[in-house]
């Protein structure tokens, strides 16, 4: 009886689980789909190219040229687009007819001319950004140079007095070491092997030397599983794991902990 | 499906770097055997090889083939008696291991062959192996029936008790005594065989029904009797005082075993409407029910953790072995085909005996705890079923 009225419930726990999912998938789709019609705006930048050339040297390219309408200025917008847009991929096609061959002249001055008008404003804009960027640097110099400070301390505390050169190389060695430990770990476990799948829950831990030249020593088994066989499958790994690279600060001593 | 923990600790102290390696990949451990004398010598390679190989946990190397992480050297010596040098040596520690002289007469070749493989299995594993233990087992094949006693590995069947039906029978935990529900006159009692000194003492009897659960490791028999109608639980000392009632229900309650502890005892009733398991304190308090899967669930053993109960359940209409967590979680299946039936488990936990028809007539099968290397022990001109395991010092 009891089987029967379980059985009953669970595919109403289905349904909810079912019915939140769709929901959540359009929340998602709802959130996601307006975003893409943003990157296809690229009409009024076409626009700019075609512009009257005499009137808007100066740089106010944004003002769009809505008042000249004339059907060949149209024709030129379209027969320049199609003719500078391929001109990327083939760099120096030989216009047959001269019209076509003026509408890439204005097309270059145009080009010219923008070019200068956005050199000219980028500058501007890059000298403030590199003011900026300056202050920022100064910020993260000083937060950089606090958490240094922190650390030093930590060190100070932990082990006693420091030397100097520790202190000044502290950050490249430490990413040597983080590197180091991953190449101890990967090589380890590499090479470890157990016979028997039922393993959960045993722990060991084995101190090992590292020597200069890489060589590895195991000191003493901190705490043995329990288990003589995952003891002896930890230290199989580290025997046959032997000798790993140099270590980057000479001979170091680790623990190594073994858990399935 | 790999994947590294990685966390790397500082402690406070001396600040000692500790770098996590996890998950092991899984493979056999290689170990080669290989041995010299006469056939004698052979004949203990091969029974040690055949016991090592089935604990799933080695490789079995060919000697002249390097690769093998622990060599077996076996050399013999036979005369009136047998002696065998046994030499083990860890490539790895590089170390001998075990080095032992084993002295025995030539009948006894496979006790002391296993006595071998127990010894070797104890110095790479750190644990007691179950060579030398061995399973009772009921027959009724016509001219053959009876209560029998044999090695582990299906070697050397004994007939302990001839006479009339016997049925669920029992091992104390001392291995001194087998208790079982026989037949006679009509009658169904319940009886223990001292195997020390071979004597066989009635217990319990009745008119009703009596059938033996299993043994306490103090000594209480937990058994159930239809003496007040319908079948209940009841437990007893060891010499068959004091039986007193624990549960009381209008439906069955069958087939009680106390857990390793003996703090708990796991039944079969079907106060629920169909045969389930329960389990209740060894008092008859705290009652639950442990299976929900299935109408039809029997015949449960406690694994000699306590962890798992080890059950027979119906599934499209075969029966087959499953286990499930204590707490009633993690129900795996162990076996496919044909019936199987009665489960016991080895005392270390890591094999399970049990009867199935699979191959047409009945026959009693060992299986790994995970049902891994599934194979028959009994030969199939014989019925044999009900298998019990005994204890690991017998």
């Amino acid at each position: 009886m009891k089987y029967s009225r379980s059985i009953g419930k669970e595919p109403s726990l289905l349904r909810i689980v079912l019915v939140s999912v769709i929901l959540h998938l359009i929340f998602v789709a709802m959130v996601t789909i307006p975003t893409k019609p943003k990157t296809r705006d690229y009409r009024p930048f076409s626009v700019k190219l075609v512009g009257p050339i005499e009137k808007y040297e100066t740089g106010t390219i944004i003002q769009p040229p809505v008042e000249i309408k004339s059907k060949e200025i149209v024709k030129k917008v379209t027969i320049i687009e199609k003719a500078t847009t391929p001109k990327v991929v083939k760099p120096i096609p030989q216009p047959k007819a001269d019209m076509e061959v003026e509408i890439a002249k204005e097309a270059e001055r145009l080009r010219a001319i923008t070019k200068l008008a956005k050199t000219l404003e980028q500058e501007k804009n890059v000298a403030k950004e590199i003011e900026r960027l300056r202050a920022i640097s100064k910020l993260t110099k000083t937060l950089e140079q606090e958490k240094k400070r922190e650390i030093q301390i930590r060190k100070e505390r932990t082990i006693g007095t420091p030397k100097s050169a520790e202190v000044t190389g502290a950050a490249g060695e430490s990413e040597d070491i983080v590197f180091y430990e991953d190449i101890i770990r990967q090589k380890i476990w590499g090479y470890w092997v157990h016979p028997n799948h039922n393993i959960s829950g045993l722990e060991t831990i084995i101190s090992v030397i590292i020597r200069k030249n890489g060589e590895i020593k195991v000191r003493e088994v901190e705490k043995s599983s329990g288990d003589l066989l995952f003891d002896r499958s930890a230290i199989k790994a580290i025997s046959k794991a032997n000798p790993l690279p140099p270590p980057p600060d000479g001979e170091m001593e680790i623990g190594l902990r073994f858990i399935p | 499906m790999i994947f590294f923990l990685v966390c790397s600790l500082f402690t406070a102290s001396d600040a000692k770097v500790y770098i996590d390696i996890t998950a092991p990949a899984f493979r056999k451990l290689p170990l080669s055997i290989s041995h010299t004398g006469p056939d004698e010598a052979k004949e203990v390679a091969e029974i040690v090889k055949n016991d090592l190989d089935f604990t799933g946990i080695f490789h079995l190397t060919d000697p002249d083939i390097l690769g093998a992480e622990i060599t077996v050297k076996i050399d013999a010596a036979v005369s009136e008696i047998i002696k065998t040098d046994v030499l083990v040596f860890d490539l790895i520690k590089n170390e001998e291991i075990l080095s032992k002289r084993y002295t025995a007469s030539k009948s006894i070749l496979r006790a002391l062959s296993h006595s071998i493989s127990n010894d070797i299995f104890k110095v790479i594993t750190g644990k007691d192996g179950i060579f030398r233990t061995r399973l009772a087992y009921t027959v009724n094949s016509s001219d053959k029936k009876g209560l029998y006693i044999m090695d582990w590995d299906g070697y050397n069947p004994v007939r302990v008790v001839a006479k009339g039906l016997t049925l669920s029978q029992s091992w104390s935990h001392d291995s001194q005594y087998l208790v079982y529900s026989s037949e006679r006159d009509r009658n169904w009692g319940i009886y223990s065989l001292d195997l020390e000194k071979y004597k066989e003492t009635m217990l319990f009897s009745g008119k009703s029904l009596n059938l033996v659960g299993g043994i306490s490791p103090n000594g209480l028999i937990a058994f159930s009797s239809s003496k007040d109608g319908s079948p209940e639980i009841y437990v007893m000392n060891i010499d068959g005082s004091n039986h007193r009632k624990l549960i009381k229900s209008f439906g069955i309650d069958v087939s009680p075993v106390f857990s390793p502890d003996g703090s708990q005892i796991a039944f079969v009733s079907d106060r629920g409407g169909s045969p389930q398991i329960y389990i209740m304190d060894a008092d008859g308090a705290r009652l639950r029910r442990l299976t929900f899967e299935g109408s039809y669930n029997t015949s449960p053993m406690w694994s000699p953790d306590g962890k798992w109960i080890v059950f027979v359940g119906r599934k499209d209409g075969n029966n087959h072995i499953f286990m499930i967590k204590f707490d009633g979680s993690d129900l795996r299946q162990l076996t496919e085909k044909g019936n199987n039936e009665n489960p016991t488990l080895s005392p270390d936990g890591m094999f399970i005996a049990f009867d199935s028809d699979r191959d047409g007539s009945k026959g009693i099968y060992l299986m790994s705890i995970n049902g891994e290397r599934q194979k028959r022990i009994t030969p199939k001109d014989i019925k044999a079923m009900n298998p019990k395991w005994s204890p690991y010092h017998i």
